[in-house]
């Protein structure tokens, strides 16, 4: 039906005098459970679908969107999508891709049927007994859900593209809250898998409760620089923050800190970055990017040193070379724009222990908070609330919060002096994984 | 949108497996966003968007389904299957409709759609000169205009039946500024819950050469100190610290399962005497305001702190039923596809006495905090951030050089007392709020107000 109906849009497109013409099509369907004291407390379900329509005429790109497929919603995209082009005063050269390249396969898990709807509520009803039962300090779940989904992505064009994927997740996370006095902590626990049955709920309540448990009685220290080491998925979640550098289109107008820093050392040698596409338990993990190029493999950062920015067709073109296949649209309602698909910082051979073990004094940082408000995206700069343990004489002795890490994260890719061997990639992680990371020295705030 | 007859239809189908309240919510929404950068439109999207939420609730528990199809046969049946997932007992139901027409409480003079692009793409140019003019040092000026009309309509099986229309227009400059290899930028936006008659009573220069002056400050700003330290936090967005450290914490989201630091301490001294707050839902065509909120009942002016007494909570009705107390008219949802729940709509901290002069001269050694970014708060534990875009030192009473890289934090229970004084100079300013049911545009404010002490996460 949607063919059909895509065929009509084109058509209508083409009179309206559109050269070439591409949909981008995202459907989806999910089912969320959350418990809450042995009850279902939250159950829903959803079935969506959205898409993004473009077409260029007088060498200008128009973008539309839509949730519905009816007639009206044809004209209404080609008539907002034209004036849309009209709109348009860049000089910027405009390309839809003719599907040419060379597509792997990625193998999709398929959502297993074999178990009801009423074994996954179990699940959850278990997890949060379990979570409960281990400790007399732990009060409740503030949150908790178990999430299954499906989703499709389909781009079309009239130069030739027809590609189509199908991708599932299943995960399941609760946050457990501790208090002792009027001491009050939550921690964290998550499970993701291929499949119902790969999920474990042990994991995510041991994680849970002694991330809780541990936190318990952590106060500031004075204010101090000292070496700091990041956890893995709070290092993961702070490169997140930093990718935008890394685009072509910052690097063009100028708003990347790595302007002309192309086959430059910007890091200490143990920064290697590899954008991984097809690494298997990423959720952004794809075949093609946003406007149907075929992604691969590629370091970013080879010891330290600069290898590529990320490229989309049209800053290929400005640039004169090909497209990483890293064009990336938020949502069907967004304009192509670029990231990377799973930004990886690769990992060493040295365990997380030995990594501590090299420090006297030092700050090890679970958590990160208020990324998206803490970082200046522009300059490097930062300055977060944290929480994590001290680290006397190479071992984690007290918990520590209310304070803050400060720095400037192009300083810091230089004072990286080791990472661990314990990669991570999680939900958790927004598209980037890291093993833990030590950098010589930081600004602590505290007392 | 839908008929009163189908939302019949609907509101029993989603009862006949269980359940004892259902409700639908139906949207229809266009949105138009346009960007500029170095003068010239890169960026110009638009489109429609919209479909139907069913909520169900049975006791304490709730469920949700949504769909953006809207024809009978596809709702009936999305309806019945989320009854059936409640395992319980058909409810016979007869619900008499009560049409809620408030007439218009926030009028829109120019509605953005009878507006033609060009005019707004001229609003654009005109601060992208300003912005550019300022100084030899701006670098790059990037331009944002949105609006959006969202219309819904609310019915439950309660009778309730009710639409809004929800005009919003933000105009968003961010200027770069850089010299030496430096780059620094200075982002000033404007929203509000008028149509395009917004401009008129703007300067889109105002804003642009005020987010050039803020860009090239910072380009000349220092590494903030590290430590606790009095700080004032001027007007407008200030209001994020009473949006991060209080509010957050007082939406029956958290309060209602305890998981709030604010639980169970209605009537207590939670602040200092000198703080009096309310969440107002009310105001004409303020940027968190409605006609009706998103469980269809009207906004209140809610008092949240009156004199340091913890008053009262912002509550939904699914909330209410736990906690056993009235919702208030602040029940929100970014769009049909999230659950609605208690939400902030305009919430702020109310004029004191002190004068901004007096705040600056109380202190010998501290930091300045003119323009405020985001933060985020861990209602369970209290601990809050937010961080500082613009900001200076103060010593011995009086404003001196710029600082950067200050993100201030604390925990909820302890700033709230520490706030010393409190000015009267009340403003507003406009924010997007991110949280469980999506994000939101949240207004907030404040009069400057002095914090004894207050950890800034500096580098010196």
């Amino acid at each position: 039906m949607m063919d059909k109906w895509i065929d009509e849009l084109f058509a209508i497109g083409k009179d309206k005098g559109f050269e070439n013409q591409e949909i981008y099509y995202e459907s989806s369907n999910s089912l969320k459970i959350s418990v809450f004291e042995g009850n279902v407390d939250k159950f829903n379900l959803s079935e969506e679908g959205g898409l993004s329509y473009r077409g260029i005429v007088n060498g200008k790109m128009g973008y539309a969107f839509t949730e519905t497929f009816d007639d009206e919603a044809i004209k209404m995209l080609v008539d907002e999508a034209y004036e849309n082009a009209l709109a348009i005063e860049s000089l910027d050269p405009v390309c839809l891709h003719d599907g040419k390249g060379e597509y792997i396969i990625l193998e999709c898990s398929s959502l297993d049927n074999s178990f009801s709807v009423e074994d996954k509520i179990q699940f959850m009803l278990d997890l949060e007994k379990q979570i409960l039962d281990k400790d007399s300090r732990i009060l409740r779940l503030s949150n908790n859900s178990y999430v299954e989904s499906r989703y499709e992505k389909w781009i079309k064009n009239t130069k030739g593209l027809d590609m189509k994927e199908n991708k599932s997740h299943i995960y399941a996370y609760a946050v457990a809250v501790a208090k002792e006095g009027n001491d009050t902590r939550t921690g964290i626990g998550l499970s993701t898998g291929d499949s119902f049955s790969s999920i474990s709920y042990p994991n995510i309540a041991d994680d849970a409760v002694n991330q809780a448990l541990g936190m318990l009685g952590a106060k500031a220290i004075p204010s101090v620089k000292c070496p700091v080491i990041f956890e893995n998925k709070a290092f993961a979640s702070f490169l997140s923050q930093f990718t935008n550098h890394f685009s072509a289109e910052q690097v063009q107008k100028k708003l990347s800190g790595l302007v002309d820093k192309l086959e430059t050392s910007i890091g200490s040698k143990y920064v290697n970055i590899t954008d991984n596409p097809h690494i298997k338990e990423g959720l952004n993990s794809t075949a093609f990017d946003d406007e149907g190029v075929a992604t691969y493999v590629k370091p970013l950062v080879k010891n330290g040193v600069l290898k590529t920015y990320l490229y989309n067709l049209q800053t290929a073109e400005k640039d004169k070379v090909k497209s990483t296949g890293n064009a990336a649209k938020s949502s069907y309602k967004g304009s192509v724009e670029i990231a990377p698909i799973n930004f990886c910082l690769e990992p060493s051979e040295i365990s997380l222990s030995n990594l501590l073990k090299q420090n006297d004094y030092g700050v090890f940082i679970t958590e990160l908070q208020g990324l998206h408000a803490g970082i200046n995206s522009i300059s490097g700069d930062f300055s977060l609330q944290c929480h994590g343990y001290l680290i006397e004489k190479g071992d984690l002795t007290k918990p520590v919060s209310q304070i803050t890490v400060s720095g400037n994260f192009f300083e810091l890719l230089k004072d990286i002096n080791g990472v661990a061997n314990d990669f991570l990639l999680s939900p958790l992680t927004v598209g980037c994984g890291s093993p833990s990371v030590s950098v010589s020295s930081l600004s602590i705030s505290g007392n | 949108m839908i008929d009163q007859r189908l939302a019949h239809d609907i509101l029993s189908a989603a009862l006949s497996f269980g359940g004892d309240f259902a409700e639908i919510f139906v949207e229809n929404r266009t949105d138009t966003t346009i960007g500029m950068i170095e003068g010239k439109v890169e960026r110009s999207l638009s489109g429609k968007t919209g479909g139907i939420g069913i909520r169900i609730f049975n006791g304490f528990n709730s469920v949700y389904t949504y769909s953006n199809k809207l024809d009978r046969e596809t709702l009936l049946n999305l309806a019945q299957n989320a009854s059936k997932s409640l395992k319980g007992v058909s409810q016979n139901l007869r619900i008499d409709f009560v049409m809620e027409n408030p007439g218009i409480v926030h009028p829109v003079k120019v509605h953005p759609k009878n507006v033609e692009k060009i005019r707004k793409i001229e609003l654009m140019k005109k601060a992208h000169e300003a912005a550019s003019s300022y100084s030899n040092l701006i670098h790059q000026v990037k331009i944002n205009y949105i609006d959006s009309c969202q219309n819904v309509l609310i019915a439950n099986s309660n009778g309730k039946f009710v639409q809004d229309q929800r005009v919003r227009t933000r105009f968003a400059v961010n200027s770069i500024a850089s010299k030496d290899n430096k780059m620094e930028y200075g982002m000033i936006s404007k929203g509000s819950g008028k149509g395009f008659e917004l401009y008129d009573e703007i300067s889109v220069e105002d804003i642009a050469r005020e987010a050039s002056r803020v860009a090239v400050t910072m380009l000349g700003a220092k590494p903030a100190p590290s430590g606790k330290f009095p700080v004032v936090l001027d007007n407008k967005f200030g209001g994020v610290i009473f949006h991060e450290a209080c509010g957050h914490g007082l939406e029956a989201t958290s309060v209602a399962k305890g998981n709030s630091v604010y639980a169970g301490k209605l009537g207590e001294k939670i602040a200092s005497d000198i703080v009096s707050a309310v969440d107002d839902g009310t105001i004409l065509n303020e940027w968190g305001s409605l006609s009706f909120d998103d469980e269809g009942n009207k906004p209140t002016r809610n008092v949240l702190i009156e004199n340091g007494i913890l008053k009262n909570y912002m509550v939904d009705e699914l909330n209410a039923r736990r906690m056993k107390m009235p919702a208030t008219g602040s029940c929100r949802r970014e769009s049909y596809k999230l659950p609605p729940t208690s939400r902030m709509t305009n919430t702020y901290i109310l004029n004191g006495k002190s004068s901004f002069e007096d705040m600056i001269s109380s202190i010998d050694y501290g930091v300045y905090a003119k323009y405020l970014g985001g933060g985020s708060v861990n209602t369970a534990t209290g601990e809050f951030n937010f961080a500082a875009s613009e900001a200076y030192l103060v010593k011995d009473g009086k404003i001196q050089d710029p600082i950067k890289g200050a993100t201030l934090i604390g925990t909820g229970l302890e700033v709230l007392q520490k706030i010393e004084m409190v000015s009267n100079n009340f403003d507003s300013g406009e924010g997007m709020c991110g949280s469980v049911s999506g994000v939101i545009p949240a207004g907030l404010g404040q009069p400057a107000l002095k914090v004894s002490e207050i950890t800034v996460g500096g580098k010196e």
